[in-house]
């Protein structure tokens, strides 16, 4: 018999921003998150277990905690249940239910979520026809409540341990994109509780405790342990990077004072668990692991000796290398398979980068030494005010990825091409932005610093 | 004998399975059996009776539980009468157009005509739905269905081979039944036992199957008319009959149709037929099969006057069967033959529930408040839609001219419409005569000089639509351009 209860609740927060699809689309976004009856974002319980399930999946127990209806063996229920991740509003007050006099000012912001636009740029640098989309993205620093339980046995708390700890795992992401920057989570606040239903305290608490995110929990908060870096499975990269000039991640329109400008989105900050927004600059992961992709294809095929003028070179994900680590989907790929490389959206601050920098541009006529007429524009560009960048990038340990030599050293060999200034970054490459240098780690051994020249 | 008239309002769906339910895909029948009735007065009273008085009240045919047929305003609805024909391809009854044709009055010299070729109609046989005596009629009779399964307590899954399917008729639904009593004496006990909050039919320990039964004093019923040559037999509910062999019959004889002479003429008669096993609860197993005729048949009976005679013929009488009608008004001959002269109208209506656009209006709840909320948001994106596509498939000159604007003007529209606050910032934005986007530098020479009123215009006339409206507008703009 199934005695024990085993009770969790994660408070979690958006490390960055988060798209759990809901499949609609309005008339001005392509893609919607799911949003609960009050209009703010949500996550169903379904997209967590998903992930969680996947994450247990060569686990013997897997089948048994998660359900197997199909297999004969363990063909019974779950005996996990997740909820749904509700939003926590002020005060601590989670969104559940239909909810009366919220703030407008509150709802005004969620009404309009910031929106990402996507391009499809092909291995030449240019748009792809048909390649643009936007989808919504719920702030970063969004708080969740969720809770999970367990039907089990004594037997059962190892297993309740590592699924507490998986949550908390820094590869926990949920939603799509999250090969794209979305959906990195972060535990902040964790409640667990043991009931054990021969005992008639217990077994009172039990049927007495109340399922509402609203209602103070009877037991306490257990302190969290820092977060652990790189799990076992992955390889961490990370670039300690600086910039040459400027750079300039762009939004695709401008402002008042220029006709084109770095992206910048609000994010949440709970403030003495208060909701308030903050404008920050944004450098999309998305951006980068287009740059990196194409320049590991390009490396892979110098590797193996094939060559673009011999019609030879593999590009997209009919690369090797680009369809292991990046993933391939679409119409024509017969297995499609989602990418092993984990990179992060990077937020800034207004201490951090600063977007005040203007330049003019004019097309100068060949003959007449004078301005094109019509050609005059300006852009406003970032510069960094602090050190440094730090950029992490995970690759998850496949059976294909990283196993294969030519692989893992076209893809090294890419992200030290970065460090290297020889492969830019965001818009306006050929203007001269975007030029980084910098160290290039790998799980904490250096791999290539830009200064010293050393190479490993 | 007295026949007193019942009213019973289905307060949750009701599950009656037309067939055994041994096999998916459950249909439900669109009336209540009298078997019902029965069943909740037998279900109080049997043990508290004398076995003979238990005998009298529900075997004897002596108290007579009747089917409970949908209502309309307190009104009796009739089986749509098989004698009832149409033209095939104009069959709904009540229509200006649609004539109702009565099969005993048809022969191969007055068949009706089609008025364009003057070809002979293809006529069909009305079956479905219900009609009143106020001569409406009822096509379908609302039902529900849902999907059942089992839990397995042990896997916490679906029971294997345990899902059903149920269709239901519909909650809020009203339908009348009567019970006749040859014998005063049961009167108050069934009254008593009957009216009230009761259940019936299939799953009734679950959500299915609450219903009030209320008295009510007279129900409007058909009237019938006179007829010097023939006698029309409409069976009201099923019949069943024995034969002089005990053997059961689809061939009654005039006597068992409560006529003493005359004969049946089965050229002129519809007679629609089924068999099926009644379940018996308390030996929890069928009963051996019954042999029926099809409520809404019509007998044809020659040579005959009407006189005062029993409507309550053949077997079963106690659970409903056997009523029948002689001469109900809506067979009787039209001036012009074989046309029906009782006017049929179109639909009743017996819908009790209001629309769900009603419901929202008037609620003041929390749902109530959100779901016209929602309503609100989705009337306002249809109208911006809507627009958009009058907008831009217009041929209006202006818009034709505008469709010569380059989408990359029209994406920089769009970009500042998705940003700015409202329309008021928005038009600053745009049209400021020294700052606007429109108003100046290369673009304006070359698109904006002649085109920046049509666009006013268009922006303008949509200003209560919002920022939105301009938004997609720009992006449709831009296609626009690239195909043309």
């Amino acid at each position: 018999m199934k005695k024990i209860r085993y009770i969790a609740r994660f408070i979690i927060e958006a490390e960055t921003p988060l798209f759990v699809g809901s499949g609609e689309s309005s008339l001005l976004k392509d893609a919607l998150v799911q949003k609960d009856v009050n209009g703010f974002p949500m996550i169903l319980g379904t997209s967590l277990t998903g992930v969680l399930r996947h994450a247990f999946n060569n686990e013997d127990w897997c089948s048994r905690i998660f359900g197997d209806a199909e297999s004969k063996k363990d063909g019974a229920g779950s005996l996990l249940k997740l909820s749904a991740a509700c939003m926590m509003l002020n005060d601590t007050k989670v969104s559940e239910g239909i909810l009366e006099n919220i703030e407008p000012k509150v709802t005004a912001r969620f009404n309009n979520l910031p929106s990402r636009q996507h391009v499809r740029i092909t291995e030449k640098g240019v748009a792809e026809t048909n390649g643009l989309f936007d989808n919504e993205v719920v702030y970063k620093g969004v708080r969740f409540v969720f809770e999970m339980e367990l039907k089990g046995t004594l037997d059962d708390n190892k297993i309740w341990a590592s699924l507490i700890e998986k949550v908390q795992s820094p590869t926990f992401r949920i939603g799509s994109g999250t090969r794209n920057g979305y959906g990195s989570l972060k535990v902040i606040g964790l409640f667990n509780k043991t009931y054990n239903l021969e005992i008639e305290e217990d077994f009172k608490a039990y049927v007495n405790f109340s399922p509402s995110f609203n209602v103070s929990l009877p037991f306490k908060e257990i302190g969290l342990e820092e977060k652990k870096s790189p799990t076992a499975g992955y390889t961490h990269y990370r670039l300690n990077l600086s910039p040459d000039s400027f750079f300039v991640f762009s939004e695709g329109f401008g402002d008042e004072d220029a006709d084109n400008k770095p992206l910048e989105e609000e994010v949440v900050v709970y403030k003495n668990n208060t909701q308030e927004f903050e404008k920050q600059t944004v450098i999309p992961a998305s951006s980068i692991k287009g740059a990196i992709a194409h320049r590991t294809a390009f490396h892979c095929n110098k590797k193996q000796e094939q060559y673009a003028d011999e019609g030879n070179g593999a590009i997209g994900s009919n690369n090797r290398a680009v369809g292991t680590l990046f993933g391939k989907a679409g119409k024509d790929v017969t297995e499609p398979q989602a990418g092993n490389v984990f990179i992060n959206d990077w937020y800034y601050s207004d201490e951090e980068i600063a977007n005040n920098k203007i330049f003019n541009h004019v097309a100068i006529d060949r003959f007449t030494g004078g301005a094109l007429n019509g050609a005059l524009f300006s852009e406003k560009v970032s510069n960094l005010l602090g050190n440094g960048f730090c950029f992490d990038v995970y690759v998850k340990e496949s059976k294909e990825a990283l196993n294969d030599k030519i692989i893992t050293e076209s893809f090294e060999e890419a992200l030290k091409d970065i460090a290297k200034g020889l492969l830019p970054l965001g818009g306006m490459t050929t203007k001269g932005h975007g030029v980084f240098t910098g160290v290039v780690l790998k799980n904490g051994i250096e791999m290539y610093n830009y200064n010293t020249k050393n190479e490993n | 004998m007295k026949e007193e008239f019942y009213k019973c309002t289905l307060l949750s769906d009701v599950v009656l399975n037309s067939s055994l339910a041994t096999e998916g895909n459950m249909s439900t029948l669109d009336y209540i059996p009298g078997s019902n009735f029965l069943g909740i007065v037998a279900g109080k009273m049997y043990s508290k009776l004398k076995p003979e008085e238990a005998f009298d009240v529900f075997h004897s045919g002596l108290v007579s539980f009747g089917d409970a047929t949908i209502s309309s305003n307190e009104s009796i609805g009739y089986a749509m009468p098989s004698s009832l024909f149409m033209d095939k391809l104009n069959n709904e009854i009540g229509t200006d157009t649609s004539k109702v044709y009565l099969h005993h009055l048809l022969n191969k010299n007055n068949h009706p005509l089609r008025e364009t070729d003057q070809t002979r109609l293809q006529l069909k046989q009305q079956r479905a739905g219900y009609v009143f005596s106020d001569g409406k009629t009822l096509k379908s009779i609302k039902k529900n269905f849902a999907i059942k399964s089992a839990q397995d307590r042990k896997t916490r899954n679906s029971k294997d081979g345990a899902m059903f399917g149920f269709e239901s008729l519909g909650k809020g639904q009203e339908f009348i039944f009567s019970v006749c009593f040859k014998d005063d004496k049961y009167m108050k006990v069934v009254s008593d036992s009957l009216t009230g909050i009761q259940r019936l039919g299939k799953s009734k320990n679950a959500e299915f199957g609450q219903v009030q039964i209320q008295r009510i004093a007279n129900p409007a019923t058909i009237s019938s008319f006179k007829n010097e040559n023939y006698v029309l037999v409409y069976a009201q509910s099923n019949l069943c009959f024995n034969n002089e062999f005990g053997q059961s019959t689809f061939e009654p004889t005039e006597e068992q149709l409560g006529i003493s002479s005359g004969k049946i003429n089965w050229e002129k008669s519809q007679v629609r037929t089924y068999s099926y096993s009644s379940w018996n609860f308390k030996r929890n197993t069928t009963n051996s099969q019954r042999d029926c005729i099809l409520k809404g048949s019509v007998f044809y009976v020659e040579n005959r006057v009407l006189e005062n005679t029993s409507n309550q013929v053949g077997l079963h009488q106690a659970e409903g069967f056997g009523r029948i009608l002689y001469n109900p008004e809506f067979l009787k001959e039209g001036v012009e033959k074989p046309m029906a002269g009782f006017e049929f109208k179109q639909e009743a209506n017996n819908a009790l529930e209001k629309s769900s656009s009603e419901l929202v209006k008037d609620s003041k709840t929390v749902l109530g408040k959100f779901l016209k909320q929602q309503q609100a948001l989705k009337k306002f994106d249809l109208a911006i839609s809507e627009s958009i596509q009058n907008e831009i498939y217009s041929n209006s000159r202006e818009i034709q001219s505008l469709k010569k604007i380059s989408s990359s003007q029209w994406g920089g529209i769009r970009a500042y419409a998705t940003k700015a606050k409202d329309m008021d910032a928005l038009n600053n934005q745009l049209f400021n005569k020294e700052s606007g986007y429109l108003t100046h530098g290369v673009a304006y020479e070359k698109y904006w000089d002649k085109n920046l009123n049509n666009f006013k215009n268009v922006f303008d006339k949509n200003k209560d639509l919002g920022t939105v409206f301009i938004a997609k507008f720009a992006a449709e703009m831009a296609k626009e351009n690239k195909r043309s």
